[in-house]
């Protein structure tokens, strides 16, 4: 309905409003299922890197010969991540200490260290860079780097 | 009451909302699918984990010392759909793995009831790995794309797996 208000140059004016409004919402529509996207990834790859750290320092606590293994930890830790996509089945090393890069994206390292107990413990930490995702810019980088630390006490 | 507007502008604005409500209507359906595919995937990392973890509790010492808390396959495919509360049994293909070769339910419900133990007695021992993974087909979050379980590429396969020791 016209509204007598409305200066008469102003009628006829609002065609094609509803394009606008559309478009002004386009773009929280998309941000909201690239973040959606994001966000489950990031919650996979967190779950994984939980993991790998707890199973890496389970097998490092088992002796004491085993307290700085990080190499095996290693191959643990990359059998949690093996269906992330820059992971996959064909890669068996991991990155130099705590250097991630986009071709080694997972590195692990094991250290000898005192639990909070004064026992002997290990203290194994995964690092591991997700895959290049959808970025928002100011909100959602593209990519993850997660950091995970799991202390140990030494069994035997 | 019968309306009349200048220009002929009457009903433009509901065949402008038709033309752009269906599109938004799709893309605030895939939106609520995505999200329920991402919690579904992460579910699975870990339904994965804990079970491998579950499995690697259950392990040698259950047979030692009058103890008797040796796992079964079904056990073992129970708790996994059990860890698994946002996945659909039936659409999971689960594989227990250990030294004595892979067991696969497909889907993984169908395992519920199989009493064969795992680890297998012969492997069962502490420091052995067993292995879990997991392969589950999520939805096509895109709308426009459904009915889902039309042919690929309308749905994708994600999964998990998780290597762990026998700790017990």
């Amino acid at each position: 309905m016209t509204d007598s208000r409305i200066p008469r140059r102003h009628v006829g004016r609002r065609s094609g409003s509803n394009v606008i409004e559309f478009s002004l919402l386009i773009p929280w529509y998309i941000f909201l299922f690239v973040g959606a996207y994001d966000y489950g990834f990031f919650a996979y790859s967190l779950i994984a890197s939980q993991t790998a750290a707890s199973v890496g320092a389970t097998y490092c606590s088992s002796s004491s010969s085993t307290l700085t293994d990080a190499t095996t930890a290693c191959s643990y830790a990359l059998d949690q991540f093996r269906y992330l996509p820059n992971v996959g089945s064909g890669l068996s090393t991991c990155g130099t200490g705590t250097t991630v890069t986009t071709s080694a994206p997972v590195a692990v390292t094991a250290s000898s260290v005192t639990g909070p107990d004064g026992n002997t413990a290990t203290a194994v930490t995964v690092v591991y860079l997700t895959p290049q995702l959808i970025p928002i810019p100011g909100i959602l980088p593209g990519t993850l780097t997660i950091n995970r630390t799991v202390k140990m006490r030494q069994r035997s | 009451m019968r309306l009349r507007r200048a220009n002929g502008r009457r009903g433009n604005a509901l065949i402008e909302f038709t033309l752009l409500g269906i599109p938004l209507t799709f893309m605030t359906i895939s939106i609520v699918a995505i999200s329920i595919d991402m919690w579904e995937f992460h579910n699975l990392a870990f339904a994965t984990e804990a079970t491998a973890r579950y499995v690697t509790l259950h392990g040698a010492t259950c047979t030692a010392n009058s103890n008797s808390c040796t796992i079964t396959v079904g056990n073992v495919a129970t708790f996994f759909i059990g860890a698994g509360m946002a996945l659909s049994s039936g659409s999971v293909i689960l594989k227990m793995t250990d030294g004595s070769g892979t067991t696969t339910c497909n889907p993984a419900s169908s395992c519920t009831g199989t009493s064969t133990q795992f680890p297998n007695a012969s492997y069962n021992a502490v420091g052995n790995d067993v292995t879990i993974s997991a392969t589950y087909i999520l939805k096509n979050p895109v709308a426009i794309f459904w009915p889902p379980n039309s042919d690929p590429p309308n749905d994708f396969t994600v999964g998990a797996k998780s290597r762990q020791r026998i700790l017990f």
